[in-house]
């Protein structure tokens, strides 16, 4: 869409196609692939639903991967989605169980959502009909 | 029953050391763990993670700056030293000719430009930074 604009621009509004190049230059490295973990985050902060804070993303990614996850990663993988615009956040009471201090709880955003089910479709395509994954010989 | 306390070390360099964005809700949810039966080594690899981490983050946002202020500074010495050879040739400067031969438009020269590339530079800083806050908020 974008560079159909740019192809029906005038030659004289040179400062507009100027910043046309750059505004796709920016959707271009917006629209990135998301990581392996990226996804499994984005995913495990969809099933934790309303209660998805650190330690549940954490949890979910851990009983359905069956490998250890650092908070640390989680958090900084949530702060990169967050970023992209993908999640969004919202500060929860503190309690003294956490030594007062408050839950961050996150939220896929409809880009976040958007993302994650076109990441799985491509995942879907790719896979389907190998039969190196259904357990025959490939 | 007493709740259990994480290590004290461990949960301060946390605190004072972590560099994420949502720090003080990740130093909660390590307490939370803990509270919950996680062990001392377990705490202690997840905050030693975590520090590594933000440390590599400040490294790699920083560097480059590091790099160009050092640069920047060399110059600007080379700039200055080339000032005071002048000043000491002038001094010893017996013929119009002499002083003709000194580079002092080429001094001059690089100290402008070093100027304005210093304060564009800045300025465009300011306005990165200005933007950063709006899209943070």
């Amino acid at each position: 869409m974008l560079l159909f604009q740019l192809s029906e621009l005038p030659k004289t509004s040179l400062c507009l196609r100027f910043h046309c190049y750059f505004t796709i230059v920016e959707v271009m490295r917006k629209r990135g692939y998301l990581g392996q973990l990226e996804l499994m985050v984005l995913l495990a902060v969809l099933r934790a639903g309303r209660n998805a804070y650190g330690v549940t993303i954490c949890r979910e990614v851990e009983d359905k991967s069956g490998r250890e996850i650092a908070l640390g990663s989680v958090y900084a993988t949530l702060e990169r989605s967050e970023r992209k615009g993908l999640v969004t956040s919202k500060l929860g009471e503190p309690t003294a169980e956490r030594g007062g201090k408050a839950r961050t709880y996150f939220k896929l955003t409809a880009a976040g959502l958007k993302e994650v089910r076109s990441s799985h479709e491509i995942l879907m395509r790719l896979s389907d009909g190998l039969p190196a994954l259904k357990g025959e010989r490939a | 029953m007493k709740p259990r306390i994480p290590p004290k070390i461990a949960t301060w360099l946390l605190e004072h050391f972590g560099s994420g964005r949502h720090n003080e809700s990740l130093t909660g949810d390590l307490v939370e763990e803990y509270a919950r039966g996680r062990g001392r080594l377990w705490y202690w690899r997840q905050v030693l993670s975590v520090l590594v981490a933000s440390l590599v983050r400040t490294v790699q946002d920083k560097l480059l700056a590091g790099v160009f202020v050092v640069g920047y500074v060399c110059c600007e010495f080379a700039v200055v030293m080339g000032f005071l050879g002048i000043a000491d040739q002038w001094h010893h400067a017996r013929s119009v000719r002499d002083v003709l031969s000194l580079p002092i438009i080429f001094n001059v020269l690089a100290l402008v430009v070093l100027a304005w590339f210093g304060f564009k530079l800045m300025s465009q800083a300011r306005k990165l930074r200005r933007n950063h806050r709006l899209t943070v908020r």
